[in-house]
C-alpha cells in the first residue's frame, strides 16, 4: 500500500469513527438542516400518497421516511418529511389517504412539509411537539411513536 | 386523654412545626431557585456575549455565515443557533435536533431572553443584535439548555421531600412516644389517686372500727365478769343461761378481735420453720372447731420445705384460705400442694367446691366482701394482706361448679 493510500485509509478511519461515536453518544455538533420547523408556516394538508421514499435529510442521521403527497383539493404535490424511518412503525402505502399537519416551505418550485402530526386509517401519529421538537429525540415519547385512535 | 387535649398538645404543635418548616423551606428554595436561575442566566448571557463578539469578528473578517456557525457550535449547552439579518430574516442556522428552531414571528420582536419548555428540558432563548464596525447589522439567536439548572432544582426538590418525609416520620414517632408516655403517666396518676382514696377510706374505717371496738370491749369485759359472777354466786338454775351468755360474749369479743387485727398494720416476726408444720397447724385450728367429714384433705409436698416467715400470721392466712375452701365444698377434696421453684415457694390450695363467677373473683380479696350469708368478708382480705406483707402474691382461679384454686407465691424458702 502506498503512503497516500495509507493516509487516506487512516483519515477515513478517524472520520468514520468520529461520525459513529457522534451518532452513538447522541450529543453531536449542531446539525445543518435545509429547513427548520417554522410554526408560522404550519398548515393542514389532506391527500393521497403518491410515493414513499427514504432520504438522508440531516447530516450524520439515519434516513428519513418521505412521502410524496397529492393534495386532494388542489392536486398540488408535497414532499412530506415524516420522521427517521426507524421511528415510524406504521407502513404507509401508495394510494393511501392521509392528513398532515406540518410546516410548509417551498424550494425550487417544489413544495415541502415537515410533518408534526399524521393521520392515516383512523390513527393519529404525533411526530413533533407544538414547537417542532422531534418526538424521537426526547421526552416521554422518546424512542416510541405517540399514536392515538384505532389500534391503541 | 381527651380528644381536644390530643389536638392542642400534640397535633397542633406538630402541624405547626411542619407548616413552619415547609414555609421556610419553600421560601428558602424559592430564593435559591431565583438566585441560581439568575446566576445561570448571567452565565449564559456572558457566554452569549463571547459568542457575539466572536461571530462579529468573523463577520467582519468576511467569513461565510455557515462557516462562522460551524466554528461556534462546540458549546455543549447550545441547542440551536441562528444568524439573522438586520430585518430578522434567518440567514443560516444550526440545531442539535432535526428541524428544531423554535423561533416564531412573535419571538423576533423580543428584546429580553425567554424560556421555552421542550421534551429535552427548559431552553433559554436569546435574540441579540450584532453591530459590526462596518455598520452592518445582524441578530444572533441562540437556545441554551437549562437542563443542568433543572437537574439542580429537581435534586433540591428531592432533598426537600426526603427531609420533609424524615421530619414527618420522626414527628409521628415522637408523637406516638410522647402520647404513650402521657397515657401511661395519666393511667398511673389515676391509679395512684384511686389508691390514695382507697387508703383514705380504709383509714377512716379503721379509725371508726377501732373506736367502736374500744367502746364495745369495755362493756363486754364487764358483761363477761358479770356472767362469771352469776356462774359462781348465782342460783344454780341460772348457770346454764350464764354459760350461754358468756359464750355469746366471747364470740362477740372474738369478732371484734378479728376486725381489729384485720385493720391493724402488720408487724412481721420472721423465723424459719417447716412449711408443713404451718399448714398442719392451720388445718388443726379449723379441725378443732369441727370440719365437714365429707371433705378429704391432702397435703402434697415434693420435698420438705423450710420457709422464713411470721409463723402465726402465715398460719392465720392459711387457715382463712382453708376455711374458705371447706365452706365452699360440700363434698370432695381440699388439696394443698407446695413446691420450691427457683427463689420462690409456690403453694396451691385447690378445692372441688362450687367455684365462683368472674364478677365475684374481681372482688374476692376486697375487705368486707363476702359471698356467704354469714361471712364478714375479712378472711381472704386478711390472707392477702399477710401474704403481701411477706412480699409475696396471691392469685385465684375459679370455675363455677368445678372449684377454686388459690396460688400463693412467697419469696425465699429452701429444701430441708
Amino acid at each position: 500500500m502506498t503512503r497516500p493510500k495509507i493516509y487516506a485509509a487512516l483519515l477515513f478511519l478517524v472520520v468514520g469513527t468520529g461520525i459513529i461515536l457522534g451518532q452513538q453518544s447522541g450529543q453531536p455538533s449542531l446539525l445543518k438542516p435545509a429547513y427548520f420547523y417554522n410554526v408560522d408556516t404550519e398548515r393542514r394538508v389532506e391527500g393521497v400518497i403518491r410515493e414513499v421514499l427514504f432520504e438522508a435529510r440531516y447530516e450524520n442521521r439515519a434516513p428519513f421516511l418521505i412521502v410524496v403527497l397529492e393534495e386532494k383539493s388542489t392536486g398540488q404535490l408535497y414532499k412530506v418529511e415524516i420522521s427517521p424511518a426507524w421511528f415510524f412503525e406504521h407502513d404507509l402505502h401508495q394510494g393511501e389517504h392521509i392528513k398532515i399537519i406540518g410546516s410548509f416551505y417551498a424550494k425550487e418550485d417544489e413544495y415541502f412539509l415537515i410533518a408534526r402530526e399524521l393521520q392515516v386509517g383512523g390513527e393519529t401519529f404525533r411526530l413533533r411537539d407544538s414547537r417542532g421538537f422531534p418526538n424521537w429525540r426526547g421526552g416521554p415519547t422518546k424512542g416510541k411513536m405517540q399514536r392515538r385512535g384505532r389500534g391503541m | 386523654m381527651r380528644r381536644t387535649n390530643i389536638f392542642l398538645f400534640f397535633l397542633l404543635p406538630f402541624a405547626g412545626i411542619v407548616v413552619i418548616f415547609s414555609l421556610f423551606s419553600w421560601l428558602n428554595r424559592a430564593d435559591i431557585k431565583r438566585k441560581t436561575t439568575d446566576l445561570i442566566r448571567e452565565q449564559l448571557k456572558a457566554t452569549a456575549a463571547i459568542l457575539r463578539v466572536n461571530i462579529s469578528h468573523f463577520l467582519e473578517e468576511r467569513y461565510p455565515p455557515e462557516k462562522i456557525l460551524d466554528f461556534s457550535t462546540g458549546e455543549e449547552d447550545i441547542y440551536y443557533l441562528a444568524l439573522l439579518d438586520s430585518r430578522k430574516n434567518i440567514l443560516v442556522w444550526r440545531s442539535r435536533y432535526e428541524g428544531y428552531l423554535p423561533l416564531s414571528k412573535e419571538d423576533v420582536s423580543r428584546t429580553e431572553p425567554w424560556t421555552i419548555i421542550s421534551p429535552a428540558g427548559r431552553i433559554l432563548n436569546v435574540l441579540e443584535p450584532l453591530s459590526l464596525k462596518t455598520g452592518e447589522g445582524y441578530f444572533l439567536y441562540a437556545g441554551y439548555s437549562l437542563s443542568r439548572l433543572d437537574e439542580m432544582l429537581a435534586r433540591s426538590d428531592r432533598n426537600f421531600l426526603l427531609i420533609f418525609g424524615f421530619l414527618v416520620a420522626a414527628g409521628i414517632l415522637f408523637f406516638f412516644g410522647v402520647f404513650g408516655l402521657q397515657k401511661n403517666y395519666l393511667a398511673k396518676t389515676r391509679e395512684a389517686e384511686e389508691e390514695r382514696k382507697e387508703k383514705e377510706r380504709f383509714r377512716e374505717i379503721s379509725a371508726f372500727t377501732s373506736a367502736v371496738a374500744h367502746e364495745i370491749k369495755n362493756p363486754l369485759n364487764s358483761l363477761s365478769l358479770l356472767c362469771e359472777l352469776i356462774l359462781r354466786k348465782g342460783p344454780p338454775e341460772a348457770k346454764t343461761e350464764a354459760i350461754q351468755a358468756k359464750a355469746e360474749v366471747s364470740k362477740i369479743s372474738e369478732i371484734i378481735d378479728r376486725f381489729s387485727s384485720a385493720l391493724k398494720p402488720l408487724r412481721l416476726k420472721k423465723e424459719e420453720f417447716p412449711l408443713q408444720e404451718a399448714i398442719l397447724s392451720a388445718w388443726n385450728s379449723l379441725a378443732a372447731a369441727g370440719l365437714n367429714p365429707a371433705v378429704d384433705f391432702r397435703y402434697i409436698e415434693s420435698r420438705p420445705i423450710r420457709i422464713s416467715a411470721d409463723r402465726e400470721l402465715l398460719i392465720r392466712a392459711l387457715a382463712n384460705l382453708l376455711q374458705n375452701a371447706y365452706e365452699a365444698t360440700d363434698k370432695g377434696t381440699v388439696v394443698i400442694e407446695a413446691e420450691k421453684i427457683r427463689k420462690k415457694v409456690l403453694i396451691r390450695l385447690t378445692d372441688t367446691g362450687k367455684g365462683m363467677e368472674k364478677d365475684q373473683l374481681d372482688h374476692i380479696f376486697d375487705a368486707f366482701f363476702s359471698t356467704k350469708d354469714r361471712g364478714m368478708g375479712i378472711g381472704l382480705y386478711l390472707a392477702k394482706k399477710i401474704i403481701e406483707a411477706h412480699n409475696g402474691r396471691i392469685d385465684v382461679q375459679s370455675e363455677p361448679g368445678r372449684g377454686t384454686t388459690f396460688i400463693i407465691q412467697l419469696p425465699g424458702g429452701r429444701h430441708e
